[in-house]
């Protein structure tokens, strides 16, 4: 069968008939068929009038205070600094477990600073920018003589009988890692969610 | 802030803020398209109230499950259609003219029931005239099934995308084109009478 054929034949899909009806253009063969179809024209034009009376529809407006009457129901979430503090009162655990973590941090600064007054931030900035990676490794193997040297080394070779500075830094940082875990394991049997639990669990649609 | 000159997602932004002047603006926005789409699918004016102001509520309330990936406009047309749909599944509603619904034997349930226009500029004949059109273009809107129905509202009368509209009844592309198409060649039917009456 001929393209002509075909063309005389087959009428325009339902979306051709809608894009010619809403003023867009027809392919030089949608208009040869159009020409030639009265079923086609009538569909356009059909389509058109519909559309048109469907379009001067009244425009619908609910009443004056609709808009009061829903904000009045409405409930926004509270904006976040409020939130966080609700948040601390609402669980007092959670304010307790990041009372004592922040308390931690202070007193690991302040003692740190007592030990070690001529290490001052300033110093250390300097000395590794200095020196670099070099002194920062040097601090680590004499942070571990210090453990080793404290006493701590002594009642620990009572356990181990070579313990070394370098097994010293390795229980420190396994100390380290099971105060982390204990934490974490605290946290939750006291029931306080991290907040990226709460968000994952709401998945669902309007 | 010029919270007219923001865009919905901008606003939505500042809701999940708490930020209620940015709801207010949403609701001032979007309020007529979802009475109209609500009103037209149950067909009485109290109802249809009731039922926009919960799709606003629930709208509002739950905006942590809205998807910034897709128009605000799409998911309230959604909650819009659903909330509606669940009704219309509940009760047996009947069709009821532009005039009040049947069995309104009141003046005030007669108002309670009918349109509300927004305008009433025109002279009072042409007034008369396209009230009576409009009567009998609600009447054969009416008796469409209801998906035909809002997915041929949310074409002609919202200028909704097939797309958008396929989202907002969640149904595939090819479903909502054969709801539209339907719904269409129904309402020529049955509006045919009124080009005959008018030579055209």
């Amino acid at each position: 069968m001929s393209d002509t054929t075909r063309e005389a034949t087959a009428h325009l899909a339902d979306e051709a008939v809608e894009r010619i009806a809403f003023g867009g253009k027809a392919a030089p063969a949608e208009g040869r068929h159009l020409a030639g179809c009265d079923r086609c024209r009538d569909e356009v034009a059909g389509l058109r009038g519909l559309h048109a009376r469907l379009a001067v529809l009244p425009p619908l407006a609910p009443s004056a205070d609709f808009a009061d009457r829903v904000m009045a129901r409405v409930r926004l979430p509270e904006p976040r600094p409020a939130r966080a503090l609700a948040t601390l009162r609402a669980n007092p655990r959670a304010a307790l477990a990041a009372a004592a973590s922040a308390l931690l941090a202070v007193v690991g600064a302040v003692t740190w600073i007592v030990a070690y007054p001529a290490i001052t931030p300033g110093a250390v900035a300097a000395l590794l920018a200095d020196r670099g990676a070099a002194l920062a490794w040097q601090g680590v193997l004499a942070a571990g003589r210090a453990v080793y040297e404290s006493g701590i080394g002594s009642l620990l070779s009572a356990f181990r009988a070579d313990l070394t500075p370098w097994t010293a830094i390795a229980g420190l940082l396994t100390l380290a890692l099971v105060a982390i875990g204990s934490m974490g394991v605290m946290l939750r049997l006291m029931e306080v969610t991290p907040p990226f639990r709460a968000r994952s669990a709401r998945m669902t649609d309007g | 802030m010029d919270y007219g000159e923001k865009s919905d997602k901008e606003l939505v932004r500042l809701c999940r803020r708490g930020d209620e002047r940015a709801a207010r603006e949403l609701v001032t926005r979007f309020e007529r398209p979802v009475f109209s789409i609500v009103w037209r699918m149950v067909r009485d004016r109290e109802l249809a109230e009731d039922l926009a102001q919960d799709v606003f509520v629930r709208t509002f309330n739950h905006l942590d499950r809205y998807d910034p990936a897709f128009k605000f406009s799409s998911w309230l047309f959604k909650i819009a259609y659903n909330l509606t749909v669940d009704h219309l599944r509940r009760r047996d509603l009947p069709t009821v003219s532009v005039h009040g619904a049947p069995d309104a034997v009141t003046a005030e349930r007669q108002e309670a029931t009918s349109l509300a226009l927004e305008s009433d500029e025109e002279p009072p004949d042409a007034r008369i005239e396209a009230k009576e059109l409009a009567g009998e273009m609600e009447a054969a809107i009416a008796e469409l099934r209801e998906d035909y129905r809002t997915a041929i509202l949310l074409r002609h009368v919202e200028g909704r995308a097939y797309e958008e509209i396929a989202e907002i009844m969640d149904v595939p592309l090819g479903t909502v084109k054969t709801y539209i198409f339907r719904a269409r060649r129904e309402l020529r039917d049955r509006l045919s009478h009124l080009a005959d009456d008018r030579g055209g």
